[in-house]
């Protein structure tokens, strides 16, 4: 009787403190004013755009840094998010521990034009089914003898060689058409391999860093054939960072369009920094501009031919912005 | 509160009177056939290195559906459980959690020994098991971020069961069960620009696993109906990835229909 009593004791006291506690601990040190300031001051030595965007950094440290102190466990993300959210960039984003990044911020465009593009709208203007390639991330066909091709994102991978392939599966269409609606950016080492398919010499290209100076950079051809005939390259309001930088470049080519709605505005180029702790921070330490040095930040890229669409123009099943373009291409005397 | 109110309770029910030992047929009578809904309470702690070093704790409830049922040479149990909440915080920060488990056990007679002048009896057998978890986590004030955090992790495991029956007369009985992964397919979200490490990986128990105990008292004195109360502890460990454990203390009743 008296084990008895004694094992339901040990047992009672366990359940007491409940065994998910004694097994799982928190972390062993407190990091949050060190993240706070680390944080601040890669941004304070960095970021290039708070003249631009008429944001007094110091000032924001002396609102944020008192909350900061106040925090606890995993607070310092709510702060660390509500600071970096004043300088309106879609290119800050904060990362979790294990690398899971949560934007910042969301420009106004994107939410103007995210839901007026529909894939499945778009494959209804082609005979047959639309053709997958680089791991399901492009999708292109023909119709009416015009090239299309679409893909979401310009990030670093295998899968871009794939560009090379279509190019070919296209060269004896008589006008292409790149969408990069919807399209959220990546490398521009991306950009630059795609750009190479349409010159068939070596080109020189011109852009403006943050100091305002013009400088040169040359691309050489990629593929069989440079493709030399029209280009319609079609961007929206949701086409942000590199699916700003390509268009623009490619502009300086004599055959090439931009057509559809002003982009996102996303002009820095963002880069990665490790807190001590081990959170990280991307935060844009440079920027491209369009071809006439205007910023890209916030003001996005004007297309050359303004067709602006709706939620409601897709729900009706028209995808305007690609009629115009299938319908110009095949006006183009060749 | 609660939690400690369904402690006095279960503590009471260990305290009636031990009757005399009376002799009982086999395994067989005490084996928990039928089908058997339950529910409880859940004070989860968990905390996974892809979001962040804080542990993250909580109540939530608990639902579990059972099908067992025992034939001449073996018995097995079909078990569904499912815990979802809204509420695990960590200081301001909260996260949401959905775990959910389903296991299949088949049970052999291994023999019984004496406890206090009562037979025990035990079974054992293998139990696969699929388990997945998901959480989602606010990392912005009010929601204000479009998408959430978030990290998933399953486990496809191949393990082993043991149950051991108490009978301590013919409607009352104390059982108990302790169940462990032996080897697992496991997956688990992870930096997509990390690509030295893979989404699926075959792990051994030292790294990777999912291991239960449970303890309970069953009345049978409504027949076919059994009513049962007890507590579970489970516990989930990831290493292969970002550091994850998940881990349950759970209070729980039981509904029996006897088959």
């Amino acid at each position: 009787m008296k084990d008895k009593v004694i094992l339901l004791f040990i047992l009672f006291l366990i359940l007491q403190q409940g065994c998910s506690d004694l097994i799982i601990d928190g972390p062993e040190k407190e990091t949050k004013l060190g993240d706070f300031e680390e944080a601040w001051g890669i941004a304070k030595h960095y970021y290039p755009f708070f003249e631009f965007k008429k944001v007094n950094w110091d000032s924001i440290h002396t609102v944020y840094r008192p909350q900061a102190m106040k925090c606890k466990g995993d607070e310092i993300y709510m702060v660390l998010y509500d600071m970096f959210r004043q300088l309106k960039d879609g290119h800050i984003d904060i990362y979790t521990e294990g690398g899971f990044s949560v934007k910042t911020f969301f420009w106004p465009r994107y939410y103007k034009d995210k839901d007026s593009f529909s894939p499945e709208v778009i494959r209804k203007y082609f005979p047959e089914p639309l053709k997958l390639a680089g791991e399901d991330r492009f999708e292109y066909g023909i119709t009416n003898n015009i090239g299309y091709v679409r893909f979401e994102t310009f990030s670093d991978g295998s899968w871009i060689k794939s560009f090379t392939d279509i190019m070919a599966y296209l060269s004896n269409t008589t006008g292409i058409v790149i969408d990069i609606r919807n399209n959220s950016g990546g490398s521009a080492s991306t950009a630059d391999f795609m750009m190479s398919h349409f010159i068939n010499k070596t080109q020189e290209f011109y852009s403006y860093d943050k100091h305002k100076n013009r400088y040169i950079y040359s691309l050489y051809p990629i593929g069989a054939s440079g493709y030399l005939k029209p280009v319609i390259i079609l961007v929206n309001g949701a086409s942000f960072s590199c699916a700003e930088l390509f268009p623009e470049r490619m502009r300086q080519l004599n055959n090439v369009t931009v057509l559809g709605d002003t982009t996102g505005g996303g002009g820095g180029y963002g880069r990665i920094y490790t807190l001590t702790s081990g959170k990280r921070l991307r935060i844009p330490d440079n920027y491209f501009t369009r071809n006439d040095g205007t910023i890209v930040e916030w003001n996005g890229i004007l297309p050359d031919i303004l067709v602006p669409q709706t939620v409601q123009d897709i729900k009706s099943g028209h995808d305007k912005q690609l009629e115009y373009v299938i319908n110009y291409l095949r006006a183009v005397k060749h | 509160m609660i939690k400690r109110v369904f402690l006095y309770l279960l503590f009471t029910l260990f305290l009636p009177t031990i009757l005399d030992a009376q002799n009982f047929p086999s395994i067989k009578d005490y084996f928990n056939s039928g089908i058997s809904i339950r529910g409880g309470i859940s004070h989860l702690v968990l905390k996974d290195e892809f979001i962040s070093q804080e542990k993250y704790a909580g109540f939530a409830p608990y639902y579990a559906l059972d099908w067992s049922n025992i034939h001449d040479s073996y018995g097995f149990h079909f078990t569904m459980d499912l815990i979802n909440t809204n509420e695990l915080k960590n200081y301001n920060m909260s996260a949401k959690m959905i775990e959910c488990s389903m296991s299949l056990g088949y049970m052999y007679d291994i023999g019984n020994t004496e406890l206090y002048s009562r037979k025990i009896y035990f079974m054992l057998g293998p139990a696969p098991e699929i388990y997945i978890h998901f959480r989602s986590q606010n990392i912005a004030k009010g929601g204000l971020a479009i998408f959430d955090a978030y990290s998933f992790a399953a486990l496809f495991s191949v393990g082993i069961r043991l149950d051991a029956y108490y009978p301590i007369n013919n409607d009352f009985a104390l059982a108990g069960s302790l169940q462990s992964s032996l080897i697992s397919l496991a997956a688990k979200y992870i930096d997509p620009e990390n690509k030295s490490k893979s989404l699926i990986k075959i792990t051994a128990p030292y790294s990777d696993g999912k291991y239960s105990f449970e303890a309970s008292a069953a009345f049978s004195y409504f027949r076919p109906i059994k009513f049962q109360a007890g507590y579970k502890f489970k516990f989930i460990r990831l290493t292969s990835w970002d550091y994850m454990a998940s881990a349950g203390d759970n209070l729980f009743l039981t509904l029996t229909y006897m088959l």
